[in-house]
């Protein structure tokens, strides 16, 4: 299982590929639409037109669409991310079954078997870059293939210049020492070595070992073995006995993804249950699938920490659905019989902290399990969690993911962002309870004493005193007690598709019941009731 | 010897399963429980909110989830996600499944009720067979859960709900005539229903208050008319707000 990548210490000859921008490439926008993902209304990706007007990582959404108006902003999709990046892991798996996927938009491969059957590493490095721009026409020209010692440098070489670059062997340590430290990753230990003059890899590197331990621990002596261009598995990673390992038959064999996915989650559970009793955390992990025609279906996933079980199923997930639901070449014709989960490294367990008894662990451990079975008789997205996004209306300061896409134990521990910015034109607090989405609002009339439509001119000024209000599906007008605004929102008026113009009131009606009432589109609609 | 008995005989009274029915609350927290039966919630029943309906139940699932416990709201896809969280509920803990196809209500609500604590539904007419609520009651006993029926009676789930919390809104302060804005609200919440709650008994809240939560009713801020805005409504020019907003301070 592990002669692959070898775990002797010395670092291994590694081929990655690297698709930039994945996370915006994976939701269909080519590199040439100015188009931006947006995480907690930080940016995560960009495309390449949207860089050029000077959109950079962790910008909030404001400032992104004030640099570049005509950007299309897009949620994250993790779950689409992974299945549309099987296209390119399934090319890649032609050239060894041995592909390591760390995160949807890079793979490792050990170079050794392949580069001598290709005839060098070069030839391998040209064979891989021109097959994955076949499979996925949109990259052409974007692919990074980087060959060094070591997973670490070669994932720097194929991002360090367009087209990437091959370091030759032994030369890893030299390729590494001019780059900069942030490169690590790894911002707290960044920002003291800078403190203490250090700006490279190279000046790093020249430290003392016994003095980085010293004063960095655990963490800085990682990122020292990083700097000097050695292998970056943890000291203590094993191969574990063959016996850890959990396995499925699946009969009648499964076709859908629901199924195998459910499959895959008991496994997860089951894996779960075999590492905590062993006192290992998984850092790789095997994900062997087998179809009644006798295809085999290998993947290698590594996670930065260790796997929970949440992450084990999700990583399941992704890559069933990427195998069972891609068009390509790669895949089976027949249903699912066999499925494993093989620890490939494990490091023993230092444990998370959880609650006594299981504690907050096991509700969200529970919570998990629920949506789960929810998601298997609804759909995969039926059931959703909320995230933080920013906006001025109701319905647009918070974002929904399927809560199955999410670890849902790492997310019950840790509350949701505080918001970043205060948008100004958001509604005063207390918000409503009932939101109509800008789609399903009903109309409405708002009318003056005289009984004629109220209007708002250009200035934001309201035609008349608002008397009554009626709406579709109400047995009678209401008449308005109390009312507030109109407030005019203008929004995006740099952007003629999609820019937004209209006035908001608040109106409290004869019964007690308070409603936002908003004028788009030279229409009254109910948008909100404050129930 | 006898030390080692009295340990054995009040051990076994630590470990005993504390099960009897009425014993398995939920704690609630805050201004509620002053006029919920018992300061508490019992585990595994059903309780309808109507009224102003989301802004209790919010309350009422915000007062209740402290320390890790979920929440899901089933079927209701317009909930406001800031009232909810202006509401003071933990939105890293809240499921939402929306929309539910018809014939599935009681499949769905009986998988969330292994994991949550409480479930606010909010079904469409005859969405629930009678017999399908009823397993789904059984397990919900079984499990400890709590349902909540927002906007009951309107949208009813079959079974009756064993309490019954309504909130009659009475008035709301900080808009007047084209000026302020929506700062508060007092409500009347009656409850009645079974178990203990079979005398009705009632109070009055600022339902939200002006941070969005439920706070309690000093006496002298409590309004007396029904419909006071209009007859209060002073112009304008007497400056900023209409009716007097007293400050709800929290409890």
């Amino acid at each position: 299982m592990n002669s692959a990548f070898g775990m002797n210490g010395s670092p291994t000859r590694t081929l990655v590929v690297w698709c930039p921008d994945w996370p915006v490439l994976a939701l269909g926008r080519h590199p040439e639409e100015p188009a931006a993902v947006f995480v907690a209304n930080r940016l995560v990706a960009a495309t390449a037109a949207a860089r050029r007007d000077g959109v950079a990582m962790g910008m909030r959404r404001r400032e992104a669409q004030a640099r570049c108006p005509a950007m299309e902003v897009l949620d994250r999709d993790p779950d689409r991310e992974a299945r549309s990046f099987e296209a390119v892991v399934a090319v890649v798996s032609s050239f060894t079954p041995w592909v390591e996927l760390s995160r949807p938009g890079t793979c490792a491969l050990p170079t050794r078997g392949p580069a001598r059957y290709f005839g060098g590493d070069r030839a391998l490095a040209d064979a891989v870059r021109e097959q994955v721009e076949q499979a996925v026409p949109a990259m052409a020209g974007l692919v990074g293939v980087g060959i060094a010692d070591g997973p670490f440098a070669a994932r720097l070489a194929a991002r360090h210049r367009s087209p990437g670059q091959l370091v030759e062997p032994g030369r890893t340590p030299a390729f590494l020492a001019p780059l900069p430290l942030s490169v690590l990753e790894l911002p707290e230990l960044v920002g003291v070595l800078q403190r203490l003059g250090l700006h490279t890899l190279g000046a790093f590197a020249a430290l003392a070992v016994p003095d980085v331990i010293g004063r960095f621990g655990r963490v800085g002596e990682r990122a020292h073995r990083l700097a000097r261009g050695l292998d970056d598995l943890p000291l203590d990673a094993r191969v574990p006995p063959s016996d850890l390992s959990v396995s499925a038959e699946l009969d009648p064999p499964v076709a859908r993804i629901d199924q195998a996915a459910f499959a895959a989650k008991s496994l997860a559970d089951r894996l779960s249950v075999l590492l905590d009793d062993a006192g290992w955390s998984c850092l790789r992990l095997a994900v062997e699938a087998e179809t009644e025609h006798g295809e085999h279906l290998l993947r290698l996933w590594r996670h930065e920490g260790a796997l929970t079980p949440g992450a084990i199923a999700e990583r399941v997930r992704w890559q069933l659905e990427g195998w069972l639901t891609t068009s390509a070449v790669s895949r089976p014709t027949g249903g699912l019989i066999r499925l494993a989960l093989v620890p490939d490294q494990v490091i023993p367990a230092r444990g998370r902290q959880l609650g006594f008894w299981g504690g907050q662990s096991e509700a969200a451990r529970r919570a998990a399990r629920a949506a789960g079975r929810v998601a298997g008789l609804l759909g995969p997205a039926a059931v959703q969690v909320v995230d933080r996004r920013g906006g001025r209306h109701p319905d647009e300061q918070f974002s929904l993911l399927a809560a199955t896409a999410v670890d849902l134990e790492d997310r019950a521990t840790q509350p949701l962002p505080a918001p970043t910015a205060p948008w100004p034109g958001r509604l005063p607090v207390p918000s409503p309870g009932v939101v109509w989405a800008a789609g399903d609002r009903p109309a409405a009339r708002v009318l003056d004493a005289a009984g004629s439509p109220v209007t708002v001119n250009g200035r934001g000024e309201a035609s008349a005193a608002p008397a009554r209000l009626e709406a579709r599906g109400w047995s009678r007008p209401y008449r308005v007690e109390a009312w507030a605004g109109p407030w005019p929102v203008e929004e995006r008026w740099w952007d003629p598709a999609q820019q937004r113009r209209a006035a908001r009131l608040q109106v409290v009606l004869d019964d007690v019941s308070a409603w936002l009432v908003v004028l788009e589109g030279g229409c009254w609609w109910l948008a909100a009731r404050y129930d | 010897m006898v030390d080692r008995v009295a340990a054995a005989l009040s051990l076994n009274d630590r470990v005993r399963p504390v099960s009897l029915a009425n014993e398995r609350v939920l704690e609630v927290s805050g201004p509620l429980a002053s006029v919920l039966p018992g300061g508490a919630l019992q585990r595994g029943i059903t309780v309808g909110v109507g009224g102003a309906a989301t802004s209790l139940a919010l309350a009422l699932a915000a007062s209740v989830a402290g320390g890790d416990s979920w929440v899901a709201a089933v079927g209701m896809g317009t909930l406001g996600l800031a009232a909810a969280e202006e509401s003071g509920l933990a939105m890293e803990r809240l499921l939402l499944v929306d929309p539910v196809p018809a014939g599935q209500w009681a499949a769905v609500v009986a998988a969330l009720v292994e994991a949550v604590e409480v479930v606010l539904v909010a079904p469409p007419a005859s969405a629930v067979p009678a017999g399908q609520a009823r397993r789904v009651a059984a397990r919900m006993r079984e499990q400890g859960a709590v349902l909540v029926q927002v906007a009951w009676p309107e949208r009813a789930w079959p079974q009756r709900p064993e309490l019954s919390l309504q909130a009659r809104p009475l008035a709301w302060s900080g808009i007047g005539a084209g000026h302020g804005h929506l700062r508060a609200r007092q409500v009347e919440i009656a409850v009645s229903g079974r178990h203990g709650a079979d005398r009705p008994r009632s109070a009055r809240f600022w339902l939200p208050d002006e941070h969005g939560r439920l706070a309690p009713v000093e006496p002298e801020a409590a309004v007396t008319s029904l419909h006071p805005q209009a007859s209060r409504a002073r112009p304008s020019s007497s400056g900023g707000r209409a009716m007097a907003c007293p400050t709800p301070s929290p409890a």
